[in-house]
């Protein structure tokens, strides 16, 4: 009798591909300075916006699309909805949320992960934000967590220190044109000494076809405070292309602690083209932990410059890529102070036709004195019509350095299988559990219990050898 | 005439500035004493009308066949200030097991040195080259090798700088079986910059393949190395791997890395390892504790670095030369 393959399945997407008829109070398509006028009426925003984002704008026309990477030319803004507002307004209780999008919160388990285990939520809907909370608890002590459009209007002098300043607009041309077009996200502000025991969670669906997705995350972190901040993402799929162009901009105070985690979960007709960086301070600690499994191209590096002294940042990250994707994912480490550590740890899968790219760059700095990095990845490829490259880059301008880098490719060991079959267990069982093992060590940093929609990222379904 | 060479092979970050280098490419030769010694009578320097026929563009070479060969070859070239420009063709020949030591001397304003290499089945052949005993403004090395069944191309380089300095080497690991192996070291001092691509595209089954590069900078020298090991669809059963060592003797160096691995074969086995880094204190301190002086502990960990490849060299006037080299460049 023919032995049954082991399947690894895709991502079950069922729960992400429920769409809803997308219902807009206000949609802009393309983008050219009357749009972004509208925008910026629309959104009631001072004048000081209106010009960033006109700035941002010009910036945009003249940068290029970057010339490596993945193919994105097919991203014609022309055709991309680059400003979709839902009818519902920004809510602080579920049950004032339109029917619709509640269903697909709650579908995506969201309200319920906020009961059990939040400390505050954010929910935006295509471009707005329609649901956001925070514990009394919090509040009390300081801590801010509101929509960025709230934040422009009641912290002037905090967001304009602090918005874009990390990424500016000429990091590249999809920075640019998150500049000009940016709507939604959350503002976070956790006062010195201020420790949130809880994460924070913001979610972002896009459900309207063809539409685009820009949000904004700006978190402050004072001295001394301590964070932990996750981000979901989910689409459902359908037969245009849509584009999220997120900025996360993240500013860690000395002696300050932030974990930012985040699984994308994109359906396969998104181009995934999102800039994180965080900038932290002395004796401060970043943590990164990151899922990408969903989109079609997604290009994600999430970057941190490590101005201040003995400061430290990890990075963990997974990706899957099943057929018709193309995840080029990595990290980027800028040494800037003295006995700065960085830490880049990532696993990759490859199946049915997939490809993962793992890209990084660690540049240690001229006074970066006694500076340490660690760069470390592993690809699995589960068949040969998959495709799995590295390309790490490393920059040092400073002697006084240690700095490691390791990366291996291959399919399962032939050892480790004879090892565990010498043990007593089935080939079938031995295959099946070394998949499961080599995304063990990333997969445990997920935040599965904070966000029920993690529970379904990976199913891997194992009957039999894998083949 | 400013020309992209060393291209890196899978783009990244352009801020980074490794996806190229770029070289001034001569309109017409300087005119000077080039004189080309060969150790072989039985090989042929190539007529000016075959050079003139290839795309090469050169002012002297020679055709190397290995079934020819009475030893190891030895090939020097030597100018006296004019443009440098030498092609070679070696053809390994099936079952033959054989060695060529190129070197170049004097003062070579700009230097451009192909190699092209067929290898067929079943052969040896162990390449060594020396680059930087000759002063130069640029100096651009490339070779282009096709390895055939079962056959192994050696290829051991060191690079002892130039005012900037490039080497591009491409393998074709094209038959089943066979294997190439690149063992290099580096030095690097004052404003030198040196650019080295090292790429091994794996084609053949079972192919086997391996970049080791170790080396030191110091001064405000600057390096960048780019190892691509690329292995192909139809190269099951292979594997690659790629190290990469630097020492960093001086605050002002620059030490960039990009060891890529492609793959579109999932039954292969590939790996890269970089590192960079300071002189070991513990190591130093070791050595020093021994009685020996801090300067000579010093010369010695850095000559660690390069023995590996110094100690193939198969001739003792250009081990000396080396040593001499390392001296000064330690003085320097």
């Amino acid at each position: 009798m023919a032995e049954r393959k082991t399947q690894i399945a895709d991502i079950d997407r069922s729960i992400y591909d429920v769409k809803n008829a997308p219902d807009a109070a206000f949609q802009t398509l393309g983008l050219n300075g009357d749009i972004i006028r509208e925008i910026s009426k629309e959104k009631n925003e001072p004048e000081w916006m209106l010009e960033f984002r006109l700035k941002s704008l010009d910036v945009y026309n003249q940068l290029d699309l970057p010339p490596w990477g993945p193919d994105i030319s097919e991203v014609n803004l022309d055709n991309i909805v680059s400003y979709i507002k839902p009818k519902a307004g920004l809510s602080s209780s579920w049950e004032e949320v339109p029917e619709d999008i509640k269903n697909t919160f709650d579908r995506l388990g969201i309200p319920e992960a906020e009961k059990q285990s939040l400390a505050g939520v954010g929910a935006q809907y295509d471009s707005e934000v329609v649901y956001h909370s925070i514990q009394a608890e919090l509040e009390k002590q300081g801590v801010v967590y509101i929509t960025m459009e709230q934040a422009v209007r009641d912290y002037p002098e905090l967001v304009k220190a602090h918005f874009m300043k990390c990424v500016t607009p000429r990091e590249h041309k999809f920075a640019a044109l998150h500049g000009a077009i940016w709507s939604g996200g959350s503002f976070v502000h956790v006062p010195e000494g201020v420790e949130v025991a809880m994460p924070l969670q913001s979610y972002f669906r896009l459900n309207a076809p063809g539409a685009g997705q820009f949000e904004h995350t700006l978190i402050i972190l004072e001295k001394g405070s301590k964070l932990h901040f996750i981000e979901g993402c989910s689409a459902p799929k359908y037969s245009v292309i849509n584009l999220h162009a997120g900025c996360v901009e993240l500013f860690v105070g000395d002696g300050a602690s932030l974990r930012y985690s985040t699984i994308e979960n994109w359906s396969k007709n998104m181009y995934n083209l999102n800039t994180k960086k965080s900038i932290i301070g002395k004796g401060s600690k970043m943590e990164w932990v990151s899922g990408s499994f969903g989109s079609k191209v997604s290009m994600l590096y999430p970057q941190t410059v490590l101005q201040g002294d003995n400061s430290t940042m990890e990075f963990t990250g997974v990706t899957f890529a099943a057929a018709g994707q193309c995840l080029d994912t990595g990290a980027k480490a800028v040494h800037v102070g003295k006995n700065t550590s960085s830490t880049i740890n990532t696993k990759s899968v490859s199946k049915s036709g997939g490809a993962a790219v793992f890209r990084s760059a660690v540049r240690i700095g001229e006074k970066a004195d006694n500076s340490k990095s660690t760069v470390s990845c592993e690809s699995l490829m589960l068949d040969n019509i998959s495709r799995s490259d590295t390309i790490p880059a490393i920059d040092v301008h400073n002697s006084l350095v240690d700095l490691g880098h390791e990366a291996k490719i291959g399919r399962i060991s032939e050892d480790a299988i004879f090892y565990l079959m010498s043990r007593g267990i089935k080939e079938t069982d031995a295959k099946a559990m070394i998949v499961r093992g080599f995304a063990e060590p990333v997969a445990k940093e997920l935040p599965l219990e904070y966000a029920v929609e993690m529970n379904n990222l990976i199913n891997l379904e194992f009957e039999g050898a894998i083949g | 005439m400013q020309v992209k060479t060393n291209v890196l092979p899978a783009p990244t970050w352009r801020y980074i500035g490794v996806n190229y280098d770029t070289i001034e490419q001569l309109e017409k030769f300087r005119q000077g004493n080039i004189m080309a010694k060969c150790s072989d009578p039985a090989v042929k320097a190539i007529a000016p009308e075959k050079i003139a026929e290839s795309d090469a563009s050169a002012n002297c070479g020679y055709m190397i066949d290995t079934a020819e060969l009475s030893g190891t070859l030895r090939i020097e070239y030597f100018s006296d200030g004019g443009d440098l420009a030498d092609y070679s063709i070696i053809t390994a020949r099936e079952g033959t097991d054989a060695m060529a030591v190129f070197t170049c001397g004097g003062d070579v304003h700009f230097h451009n040195g192909l190699t092209r290499i067929i290898a067929e089945k079943n052969s040896r052949l162990t390449l060594i080259k020396i680059h930087g005993f000759a002063r130069s403004e640029q100096a651009v090395d490339s070779i282009l090798a096709n390895v055939g069944e079962n056959a192994e191309l050696n290829i051991i380089s060191l690079e002892l700088g130039g005012a900037h300095s490039l080497t591009n080497y491409q393998i074709e690991l094209d038959g089943e079986a066979s294997r190439a192996f690149i063992d290099s070291a580096c030095l690097a001092k004052g404003r030198e910059v040196m650019d080295i691509s090292y790429r091994i595209n794996h084609r053949g089954k079972n192919s086997v393949s391996s970049i080791t590069c170790s080396g030191a900078l110091k001064g405000q020298a600057r390096k960048t190395f780019k190892g691509t090991l690329d292995f192909r669809k139809g190269s099951s059963g292979s594997k690659g791997s790629e190290i990469e060592n630097v020492t960093l003797l001086d605050r002002g160096v620059v030490s960039r890395s990009v060891p890529i691995i492609l793959c579109t074969e999932d039954d292969v086995e590939g790996s890269h390892a970089a590192s960079a880094g300071r002189i070991d204190e513990d190591v130093l301190f070791y050595i020093t504790s021994r009685g020996i002086p801090m300067e000579e502990a010093r010369r010695l960990i850095v000559f660690s670095k390069i023995a590996p490849v110094v100690d193939k060299i198969p001739f003792e006037d250009l081990r000396d030369g080396v040593n001499i080299y390392l001296e000064n460049y330690m003085c320097d």
